[in-house]
């Protein structure tokens, strides 16, 4: 038997934006880390991030986002562990720290981002968060 | 619902006898979660078309890269 892959990918708004525009290379990374079998979440900060409303530019980003409907919760041990990201870094992005906070909550994971650099300040020294550009 | 003898014999062994239906379940969630993947990936090659064979192989190369640079990072 195949062994299931165990990594988590998590997306953020670049990421699913660019999924949405249609981006080849985004949609074959996906692709391929869902075919070994990881787990795929979108954050429902990320929802917040990339939701502008109902019109046809916003189509292919909706359908996205309707797929993943619901979103995993946010709990309250998530939004403590931001807490304390944005403490440990100095960083001021909530939505980034709440985004890594859901990484380290489904490790061992992998975050596809449009802003790495913002995001690896918050990973910090963790061993078993990669991020990823897009 | 049945298990392969060597899947269950897999879960007790990780997990305590009591906490076997909230394992499973966990675990049902999660995959129930995962299958809309599949069907976003099929919406996308209806309407985009379906993606070329390289950016497929490059999404493949690109997953095992970072698989393993994930594991690296992870040993002791």
């Amino acid at each position: 038997m195949v062994e299931r892959d165990q990594t988590t990918l998590v997306l953020d708004s670049g990421t699913l934006i660019s999924l949405s525009r249609g981006n080849p290379q985004t949609r074959g990374r996906i692709q391929a880390a869902w075919r070994a079998g990881a787990t795929i979440v979108v954050p429902v900060v990320t929802v917040a991030e990339t939701h502008r409303g109902s019109g046809p530019r916003e189509a292919l980003l909706n359908l996205a986002l309707a797929r993943f409907d619901p979103p995993r919760p946010l709990g309250n041990s998530t939004a403590r562990l931001a807490g304390v990201l944005l403490a440990e870094s100095g960083s001021a992005s909530t939505i980034d720290a709440l985004v890594v906070a859901e990484a380290i909550e489904m490790t061992p994971s992998v975050i596809l981002t449009s802003h790495p650099e913002d995001l690896k300040l918050l990973v910090g020294s963790r061993r078993d968060v990669v991020v990823n550009e897009i | 619902m049945t298990l392969e003898e060597s899947v269950a014999a897999e879960l007790r062994g990780k997990v305590p006898a009591g906490d076997v239906s909230a394992f499973v379940l966990a675990a049902i969630r999660d995959r129930l979660r995962v299958d809309p993947v599949r069907a976003l990936l099929d919406d996308l090659d209806q309407v985009l078309g379906p993606l070329s064979n390289d950016d497929k192989t490059k999404g493949e190369m690109w997953w095992s890269e970072t698989r393993q640079r994930l594991s690296s990072i992870q040993a002791p």
